[in-house]
């Protein structure tokens, strides 16, 4: 007797295999309404409010002098960090993947450690060391330098929130790549500068691109630290989350919210080129794959004899 | 161009990686490192290529001493296990680099470039791939465009580490014996590591086999299996049996086979190990002065070569006869079959006692 088998669509799940239908539904409607609740609605309510006087009165609150001098700010904050945290994680990652040396644990353990400290405590250590009671505080004003109240003293602080994640990006990317094609280059009679731009750089070009993104995005909207470091003095030391809390106290609730809605739209323009790099990676490590896949060799169609024939067809 | 190494030591912490080597390697031949993992072969090649530092020792090629050349200076090219080409460069780019990067007074010109790695991609059979990327080819094809890589910067010396490891046993054979033809052609001094006996035995001029960063012996290919100078080579190149026995006064006894052992004569009474490969293990049906009683256990009679198991009557253990498919059929050998066999060919190596240094082999 034969048993006669219903195929069911390709794509659908044999029923055994899945959760019942309401908890299917629940689940998804539960997901969806936190993100709702948590992500859709304040993010509405930022530009809502923002526009909530029409677009005339969100534009003019950029006319301000001292919303542009905060975004000016921020902006400069934001290469700034970039740029230094660029070659630091560069040169951490390099460090610590491609030599051994004493004290590598320890390096690794220190790039966390802006990820643990609270922004706050970050940016009082910036004041013990380089306020005018601080350390070096006399130093500086012997020499006419200032650092807190100032804007090297925002960078700084900045950078110091935001280091670890270049290098944090790139270590696994470099560890996993080795030292092979390096030492290949070498071989070739390539030094150790072209070595780095012609090789070691386009191989980490994609990771160093979104530990990049993810370091803006923070360096942007970094409060705690710089609020600590910069003094709120305005039109010269407030960058915009500063600015905005500045402008919300004063019950300036649509230049509040319009310059909010600005840094809003810079995380997600940050966003959407991150989830580009995310993708191209993959592709990338897709492709790295397949390589791996198509390993065997040419010629792997050619007819084996098997002593012991494997018995797959009983 | 030779390459001497003289007394190199290196180490990693406690493990000594290379022990005290010296080598000669000769112009224009095709030299073997052949060893287990971990013997040290690779790094040697390493500190020859100039990307590891010995602790103490040195390199000479040409008689001069190569430590104090820089890596670009040394004009070698390298060959690596897995080929590390250069993945986001077409294989026109990779073929091309060690010529791009050299400095502007002796880079030669685009259309050179150009012309000399058309005719290195000829040579490799890929030309058709130039504007391909390492990742859309083959294990060995990309194997071949990394020696193309190596050669295009004329080297005097070309190095490969373990080059055909990665790919499997068809390709190997055939890539082997390309490597060889090329180095006919060529003519370039050449060293491979490889722990692929049969790989060294077939491809080079010479096979020098490493083990614990001591270099065990060197000669051809044909000395090394015909005289081998220790248990170690005797075991790591071809199959052997090993039989137990005792060495006394220019007699062994080993495997209940008394054997006049004339080197051996101021031996007393020493424990010693007989080596004989399965090719030299002789079965007949009579009993003769000198031959062992066995028991055929199995019979492996595949191809041209029969591989046939046997037991000692009077010990315990297995060894291993190897014969023409068509002596097994002509003699009618069967399992179970009580037969007699004596070795043709017996190497016999006295056991080292603690604190003596090993004595001579002896045939």
């Amino acid at each position: 007797m034969r048993e006669t088998v219903t195929i069911a669509r390709p794509h659908a799940k044999p029923r055994a295999l899945t959760e019942p239908r309401w908890v299917r539904y629940t689940l998804t409607a539960l997901a969806l309404g936190f993100l709702a609740l948590f992500l859709l609605i304040p993010l509405v309510a930022v530009f809502w409010e923002a526009l909530s006087k029409g677009f005339g009165t969100y534009l003019a609150s950029f006319h301000d002098v001292y919303a542009w001098h905060a975004i000016k700010l921020t902006l400069i904050v934001v290469a700034a960090s970039v740029i230094c945290n660029g070659v630091f994680g560069i040169t951490a990652a390099w460090a610590i993947t491609k030599f051994s040396f004493r004290g590598k644990s320890l390096l690794l353990t220190l790039i966390d450690l802006p990820f643990a400290v609270s922004p706050v405590i970050a940016g009082l250590i910036f004041v013990l060391l380089f306020g005018l009671q601080g350390v070096f505080g006399p130093w500086l004003r012997d020499h006419d330098l200032k650092m807190i109240f100032a804007v090297p003293g925002i960078v700084l602080a900045t950078m110091f929130i935001t280091f670890p994640f270049v290098a944090r990006e790139l270590i696994p990317v470099m560890q996993s790549q080795g030292t092979e094609e390096e030492e290949a280059a070498r071989v070739l009679g390539a030094g150790g500068w072209r070595i780095f731009w012609r090789i070691t750089l386009p191989n980490i070009k994609w990771g160093l691109l979104y530990g990049l993104i993810l370091c803006s995005a923070r360096a942007m909207g970094e409060f705690g630290a710089v609020s600590v470091v910069s003094g709120h003095i305005s039109g010269r030391t407030n960058t915009l989350p500063l600015h905005i809390e500045i402008l919300y106290n004063e019950y300036q609730f649509v230049s509040a919210f319009a310059c909010a809605s600005l840094l809003t739209l810079l995380a997600l323009v940050t966003l959407v080129v991150k989830s580009l790099v995310e993708w191209h990676t993959h592709r990338i490590e897709a492709l790295a794959e397949a390589e791996a896949f198509e390993d065997r060799p040419e010629g792997a169609d050619s007819p084996h004899q098997p002593l012991h024939p494997h018995r797959d067809h009983p | 161009m030779s390459i001497s190494i003289r007394k190199v030591t290196k180490r990693y912490k406690r493990f000594h990686a290379l022990d005290d080597i010296s080598l000669e390697i000769p112009e224009g031949q095709l030299v073997a490192l052949l060893g287990p993992s971990g013997s040290g072969k690779t790094t040697l090649l390493r500190i020859i290529a100039g990307l590891d530092q010995p602790d103490s020792g040195s390199v000479l090629f040409h008689g001069a001493d190569a430590g104090k050349a820089s890596i670009r200076d040394r004009k070698v090219g390298f060959v690596f296990q897995h080929y590390a080409l250069f993945r986001h460069m077409t294989i026109f780019d990779n073929v091309a680099f060690g010529l791009a990067v050299r400095p502007r007074e002796s880079r030669p010109s685009k259309a050179d470039i150009n012309d000399k790695v058309h005719r290195l991609l000829e040579m490799v059979q890929l030309d058709w791939c130039a504007d391909r990327y390492p990742h859309q080819l083959s294990g060995g094809q990309r194997q071949r465009i990394a020696l193309a890589r190596a050669l295009a910067v004329e080297p005097s010396v070309l190095l490969l580490d373990e080059p055909f490891g990665a790919l499997d046993a068809k390709v190997r054979a055939e890539l082997r014996r390309w490597l060889r033809r090329l180095h006919d052609d060529t003519g370039i001094t050449s060293v491979f590591v490889t722990h692929d006996q049969e790989e060294a035995m077939e491809v080079s001029d010479r096979v020098v086999v490493i083990n614990n960063g001591k270099v065990e012996q060197e000669g051809t290919p044909a000395d090394i299996y015909d005289h081998p100078a220790s248990p170690f080579v005797f075991q790591f190149i071809g199959n052997v049996n090993l039989f137990q026995g005792r060495v006394h006064q220019g007699w062994a006894n080993v495997g209940g086979v008394k054997l006049e052992m004339p080197e051996h004569g101021s031996v007393e009474d020493a424990p010693a190990i007989g080596y004989v490969r399965p090719h030299d293990v002789v079965v007949t049906r009579h009993n003769d002065e000198g031959s062992l009683a066995a028991t055929i256990r199995h019979i492996h009679a595949i191809g041209p070569l029969a591989r046939v198991e046997l037991t000692p009557q009077k010990q315990s253990g297995v060894f291993e006869a190897q014969m023409p498919s068509e002596v097994v059929k002509s003699m009618h050998l069967e399992v179970g079959e009580t037969v007699y066999v004596a070795p043709r060919k017996v190497k016999v190596f006295i056991e080292p006692s603690p604190g003596s240094s090993p004595p001579p082999p002896a045939t």
